[in-house]
Formats: C-alpha cells, sequence, structure tokens
C-alpha cells in the first residue's frame, strides 16, 4: 500500500503539534506585551 | 521589551522547528534501515529458494541424461552393427533402448517467475541478478524447446516405424528403473518393457534410411546431452555464486 506510512503519520502528528506549540506561544506572548503595557501604564 | 520578547519567541520557534526536523529525520532513518532488514530476509529467502530449485532441476537434469546415455549407446551399436558385414552383433544391443522412449523435461521456475514479475530489483548482487536471470530466460528456456516443443529433435516416432519393420517383441522383459529411486523429490518411475530382437537382419541392414534416421537420432541426442551437461556445468557455478552472496547477506 502506497498511503500512509509510519513515518507520515509521526510528521503529521509532529507537526500539527508543532503548530499549536507555536500559535499558542505567540498567543502567550501577545498577551503577556499586552499587560506588561497595562502595568508600565497604571 | 517588545522586540526582546519577539526575539526571544522566534528563537523558541526555531528550536521547536528543529527539533520536530530532527525527531522526523531520526524516525526516516530508523524506518530505511528497518526496510533494508526486511529486504535482505527477503533476498536471502528468495535467493536460497532459487538455490533449491536448481539443485531439484540437477535431479530431473541427471534423470534425462542418463537415459539419453543409455538410448546414444544402444543406437550406436545398432548403427555400428547395421553399417558392417556381421551376422550377428559383437557384442549385446539392446534394441529397445535403440528406439529409446519420448523424455520430457519440467524445470522449477516458479521462485524466478514470482521474483521477475514482483521484485527483480530486491537482488543487490548485480552481477548475480544477471545470471539468474540469463540462466532462466536462455539456457531453462532453450532447454525446455529442444527436449519439449521441437518434435524435430524427438526422433523417437520416425525411428518406431523401422523398429516395427525390422523387429519383433521377445520373450524376455526388462525394467526401467530409476537410478536415483531413493530421493524423495523425485519421480521414480518402475516401469516394464519386452525386449526386442531382429526379425529382418538383412532389410535393415539394407535400409539406408533407417541408418540415417539413426545417425540423426544420435546427433540430436548428443547435442542434447551436451546442453545437459552444459547446463549442470552452469548450475553449479550459479550455485556457487548463491552461497557466496548468502554468505556475505548473513555476515
Amino acid at each position: 500500500m502506497d498511503g500512509f506510512n509510519i513515518i507520515m503519520v509521526i510528521a503529521i502528528i509532529l507537526f500539527a503539534r508543532l503548530g499549536v506549540r507555536l500559535v499558542t506561544g505567540y498567543i502567550k506572548m501577545k498577551k503577556d506585551t499586552k499587560e506588561d503595557t497595562c502595568t508600565k501604564d497604571n | 521589551m517588545e522586540k526582546n520578547k519577539t526575539r526571544k519567541y522566534f528563537k523558541y520557534a526555531i528550536g521547536e522547528i528543529i527539533l520536530v526536523v530532527f525527531g522526523i529525520l531520526i524516525a526516516l532513518q530508523i524506518n530505511i534501515a528497518n526496510e533494508k532488514r526486511k529486504d535482505r530476509i527477503q533476498e536471502i529467502t528468495i535467493l536460497e529458494n532459487i538455490q533449491e530449485d536448481i539443485l531439484l532441476d540437477t535431479l530431473d537434469i541427471s534423470f534425462n541424461i542418463n537415459f539419453h546415455k543409455a538410448f546414444i549407446d544402444a543406437e550406436k551399436r545398432l548403427l555400428f552393427f547395421l553399417r558392417n558385414n556381421l551376422q550377428e552383433p559383437g557384442d549385446p544391443i539392446h534394441y529397445s533402448s535403440a528406439l529409446g522412449v519420448p523424455l520430457t523435461i519440467a524445470l522449477h521456475k516458479s521462485t524466478f517467475n514470482n521474483l521477475q514479475n514482483n521484485q527483480i530489483g530486491i537482488i543487490t548482487n548485480n552481477k548475480l541478478k544477471k545470471d539468474i536471470s540469463r540462466f532462466y530466460d536462455f539456457f531453462v528456456q532453450a532447454v525446455s524447446k529442444i527436449e519439449n516443443e521441437k518434435p524435430i529433435y524427438e526422433t523417437y516416432g520416425s525411428k518406431k516405424v523401422f523398429f516395427q519393420k525390422y523387429f519383433k517383441l521377445s520373450k524376455t522383459s526388462y525394467e526401467m528403473n530409476n537410478v536415483q529411486s531413493n530421493n524423495e523429490d523425485y519421480y521414480n518411475p518402475n516401469t516394464e518393457k519386452f525386449n526386442m530382437e531382429f526379425k529382418d537382419i538383412k532389410g535393415a541392414k539394407n535400409d539406408d534410411a533407417f541408418k540415417i534416421e539413426l545417425n540423426e537420432s544420435i546427433f540430436i541426442r548428443q547435442v542434447k546431452i551436451d546442453f545437459y551437461i552444459d547446463m549442470v556445468n552452469r548450475i553449479k557455478e550459479l550455485n556457487d555464486a548463491i552461497n557466496e552472496e548468502l554468505k556475505t547477506l548473513k555476515r
């Protein structure tokens, strides 16, 4: 069968996990920056 | 401050990406190594099967060689007797053997056919691959055609007419024993046939067509014997080459 092999499955899982981590990391960074700005203004 | 955080985030992102790529590369390497190991096991099995096939073929070839040798010996004696002035043959001649029986050959080709249809590339040694292909594509084909498919090489039918004319059945019979009857993988015929004796020696001695037919039969049979012997030598060489390759693969 030329469909999905084990390497393909591992790659998809790792890249999906990477995407989630990068997006959540980015959101967290934005949130922290916003909080820092608010604290400075106060 | 924000610039510093963004830079930190990008460093983290690149680190994550590198880790993922490394993870995939390692998994890929493990997968390739595993595939190679499986291919090697399959290659060993295929080579062992081919080796078994060609060694079994030698049994069938030896069977035919032995019969051809017995037949050609009787044919030569008969032709010699027909061509000289003796009233009785000096040495006893086995006339039934001089007539012979039609022989066939069935060689084992299933492993090679399977290999050819699916995965000829699995054999890594290119020279061995070529030798195996040549053995089956040329030698096996040629010997099968000569022995089985070309009626012109089978002189039994044309000789039988003369034997019916100049010979009669004698009271004694002989057993056509197989010389390798102790082998289980082997067809072990054990049949009986009546001997023959001359009915008309003078007629046979004066019949040039009979002598020509015998001469042709001797020539064709000699060609077949030589071909078979050549094939046995090639099987031996191929068997040695496969043994060498198996040693390398199992190391």
